[in-house]
């Protein structure tokens, strides 16, 4: 094989070459290549089976990881049933072993029914179907032979995989302006689709396309995106997703438009290869390569120059397309629709549409590429309070925060990437979840100085993974004998430092190991709950050891000292209630300090935790996650905003340490002791005798050491106008306990 | 929303971003590690940029 630049990620297969409907806009049928006429009516399994060798064998050569393989025709399903199956049956005997297959099918829905969908599940194949809009628009092209309507049928197609979403790949209409475009896009989105797309009907210089006004396809479809952007989107069109993306440089969705190489080929019902099914509207012949699955393989195809053509990107564009403003986002449309005059070396057919729909798009969606609160909810902050909305946006922001250490990573565990990588796509959830444990920041960190086991990567994707429900068997790190799943628990008795890791139904396990698993420990009350974290390699982050594996009556008296702490924060100090129960995840015991003083502490990088040594009493406990969870939304706030200036060197009088502190210590210690002041404020009222006179001194002590500060803050010179303004909400709330400090 | 009820944050939106189309985040993955750790994503700059 030489210089094989991109090999193919889509492959059509022709597995029909007849259709039940007699469309005139269609592209195989109507247009100048005919050699339709002269191919079997169905693609052998023998061809299919060679093809299906022949894909393999490519994706296995040049570690394609997933490859897209379309069912197409004429009409796919006119193969029948059971020869759809021995095809798909086929393709997963030889790919699932080599790569990931998104296997999918075209059709127009006419022969769609149960026995079908039941086939596409069992094989694990999407469904599109071709539908042009409302009743109208549908019958517009859409017809039987005999000019009978194909509209009732395609809608309980539909119907068919509304029940089976996970059949259910999406929408493809075809456009014609003489259409509604409004009752169009009513008409799909009425449908309630998984996704749509919008495809410019197929034309050339040569041959273009009926056109009432000069921009009459831009028109259209900007009426639609006007539309579907003030109903908020409400289902993906691949078209506009595509030119909303590569306006903000990122990579195209769609062949139709952007700069990316093709990486498609088509087979056909003879086995022989084709270029894109579209270049048929160009001239008889025009998409044929001489090349067939049974001489030829696909890095032969490769090499034929159309194919290189379509895989130069910006380079291979005429120069009127190489010097456009928007050309980055249009890529000269689609291939075919540049031909003219025996020459692909032209703008698109649809050049001054996909200009002006450019355009307009570019315009409408200014790059949202930054987390922003609403001044309210920095406000809410600030106050030293915040609830449940604001935490989680906080909780958003740490979640980009680690998707970018993540992806810092991916180079380093490339098995955990991929893994990675397709849990994004089809579970989010669980992969956010994991992500959003406290520790998986820490390691990820710790991985930017070089320190930690690259290897985790992969246990932070086994762990989305299983919570996803799906079957894993991957290589993982161990730690002193133990393979942690963040969020889950940890499998303990494994031996060597990492190991391959089993997961499924029947339980986790590494393969000829006598293991045990060891599920986290969640503390629960009511309906809120947290993990109790004695297992996470990465834990012993805080300002003190954190404590060993914990026996179980040590996890009996944390359980006891939650639960009654919880209680207390839940009636004593309901504002804190609500930001916790969104916010705090996770509680890390540390070691017990040897003269017994209360220990607690938080991790800048472990978000959602607080760590503590297990107090003699709940109400301790119930101090200090108050005091350190004011950390953990201070450092999330401070990951977003600058509140001071970060250059500033001097160090700040804090009234409760001897040691002058720098100004992040001084607003952290600030920020936490409004915590501190409101707990003793309100404990005076509820303990007797010695407890309540402590309670008081406690209050006292701590509100002017926290007032005092905050002036520090003021004065300092060095806090930003956003910490200027935090700053003076943390005084709002301080100002009216100055008059309670009498005890009554 | 008008952008006077809204303060803008230096962290970069990356929920939506599907993980394998990262590389071409570049900028914003390395303006969100400059947050969260400015020691070491200087030492990164150079080994995003030659994969970005
Ligand atoms: S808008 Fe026209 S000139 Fe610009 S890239 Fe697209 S086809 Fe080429």
């Amino acid at each position: 094989m030489t210089g094989l630049a991109i090999p193919f990620r889509q492959v059509v297969l022709k597995v029909h070459s007849r259709c039940d409907l007699a469309c005139d806009h269609c592209y195989v049928f109507q247009h100048a290549d005919q050699s339709w006429r002269g191919r079997p009516r169905v693609m052998p399994a023998e061809t299919a089976a060679r093809a299906a060798y022949r894909i393999a064998e490519h994706a296995a050569a040049h570690d394609v990881r997933r490859v897209q393989v379309v069912l197409h025709g004429g009409e796919p399903l006119l193969a029948g049933h059971r020869h759809l199956a021995l095809i798909a049956a086929a393709l997963r005997d030889r790919l699932d072993p080599v790569c990931e297959l998104d296997l999918r099918i075209h059709t127009n829905g006419v022969r769609l029914d149960e026995r079908f969908c039941d086939l596409f599940a069992a094989y694990g194949i999407k469904v599109g179907v071709s539908l042009d809009g409302d009743r109208a628009a549908n019958d517009r092209h859409r017809r039987h032979a005999d000019g009978r309507s194909s509209y009732d049928e395609v809608i309980r197609a539909l119907g068919l995989l509304a029940a089976r979403p996970e059949l259910y790949a999406g929408i493809l209409c075809t456009i014609d302006v003489a259409n509604d475009p409004i009752a169009v896009y009513e008409a799909l989105a009425a449908l309630r689709p998984p996704r749509a797309d919008l495809l410019l009907p197929h034309a050339t210089w040569d041959s273009p396309p009926p056109r009432p006004s000069e921009t009459a396809y831009a028109d259209w479809l900007i009426a639609i995106f006007d539309r579907w952007r003030a109903d908020g989107a409400p289902m993906p069109i691949r078209l506009f997703d595509s030119l909303i993306r590569t306006a903000h440089g990122r990579p195209s969705l769609s062949e139709a438009v952007g700069l990316e190489p093709s990486t498609v080929v088509v087979i056909e019902t003879d086995g022989s290869y084709e270029q894109v099914d579209s270049l048929k509207v160009a001239y008889d012949g025009a998409p044929q390569t001489g090349f067939d699955v049974f001489r030829h393989s696909l890095d032969d195809v490769a090499g034929h120059p159309g194919i290189r053509a379509r895989q130069r990107g910006a380079e291979a564009l005429a120069e009127e397309c190489r010097r456009c403003p928007v050309v980055s986002s249009c890529g000269g449309g689609l291939f075919t629709h540049r031909f003219g005059a025996g020459s692909f070396d032209h703008p698109s057919v649809y050049c001054a549409d996909l200009f002006k729909l450019i355009h307009h798009i570019h315009r409408e969606t200014p790059m949202p590429t930054s987390h922003a609160l609403p001044r309210a909810t920095v406000d809410a902050l600030a106050t030293g309070f915040g609830s449940a909305p604001e935490l989680d946006r906080l909780a958003q922001s740490q979640l980009s925060l680690r998707r970018a250490l993540l992806a810092a990573q991916r180079a380093q565990a490339p098995a955990a990437w991929d893994l990675l990588v397709s849990l994004d796509r089809d579970h989010p959830a669980a992969l956010a979840e994991v992500l959003l444990h406290p520790y998986v920041r820490v390691w990820a960190v710790g991985r930017l100085r070089g320190e930690g086991d690259a290897a985790y990567l992969a246990n932070i994707a086994a762990a989305a993974a299983i919570r996803a429900g799906a079957e894993v068997k991957i290589r993982v790190s161990v730690t002193a004998g133990s393979i942690h799943l963040p969020t889950l628990g940890s499998l303990d008795g494994v031996s060597g430092d990492d190991a391959v890791l089993l997961a499924d139904a029947s339980g986790v396990r590494v393969d000829g190991q006598e293991t045990t698993w060891r599920e986290a420990v969640r503390l629960t009350r009511g309906d809120f709950s947290v993990l109790l974290e004695d297992s996470d390699p990465h834990r012993d982050c805080h300002q003190w050891p954190a404590s060993g594996r914990l026996r179980d009556e040590e996890i009996a008296q944390w359980r006891r000292a939650f639960e009654a702490a919880w209680d207390l924060i839940a009636s004593d100090y309901p504002r804190y209630a609500p930001g916790l129960r969104a916010g705090l995840t996770t509680i890390t015991p540390l070691m017990t300090a040897p003269s017994s003083r209360p220990v607690s502490s938080t991790a800048r990088h472990a978000f959602g935790a607080v760590a503590a040594a297990l107090p003699a009493d709940p109400a301790t406990l119930a101090l200090l996650i108050l005091h350190e969870f004011q950390h953990v939304k201070l450092g999330a706030v401070l990951d977003m905003y600058d509140l001071y200036d970060e250059s500033d060197t001097t160090l700040y009088h804090a009234p409760w340490r001897e040691d002058p502190r720098p100004l992040e210590g001084l607003l952290q210690g600030t920020y936490a002791h409004i915590a501190v002041s409101d707990f003793w404020r309100v404990r005076r009222h509820a303990v007797e005798g010695e407890a309540r006179q402590e309670a008081q001194e406690n209050f006292t002590r701590w509100w002017s050491h926290t007032a005092a500060a905050v002036e520090t803050l003021t004065g300092s010179g060095k806090m930003t106008p956003l910490g200027m303004r935090f700053v003076s909400a943390m005084r709002e709330t301080l100002a009216p306990w100055g008059d309670e400090r009498a005890l009554v | 929303m008008t952008q006077d009820t809204e303060i803008t944050s230096e962290v970069y939106d990356l929920r939506n971003i599907p993980l394998d189309e990262m590389g071409s985040e570049g900028d914003a993955i390395l303006s969100n590690l400059a947050r969260v750790n400015p020691a070491a994503a200087r030492v990164l700059v150079a080994a995003f940029q030659s994969s970005v």
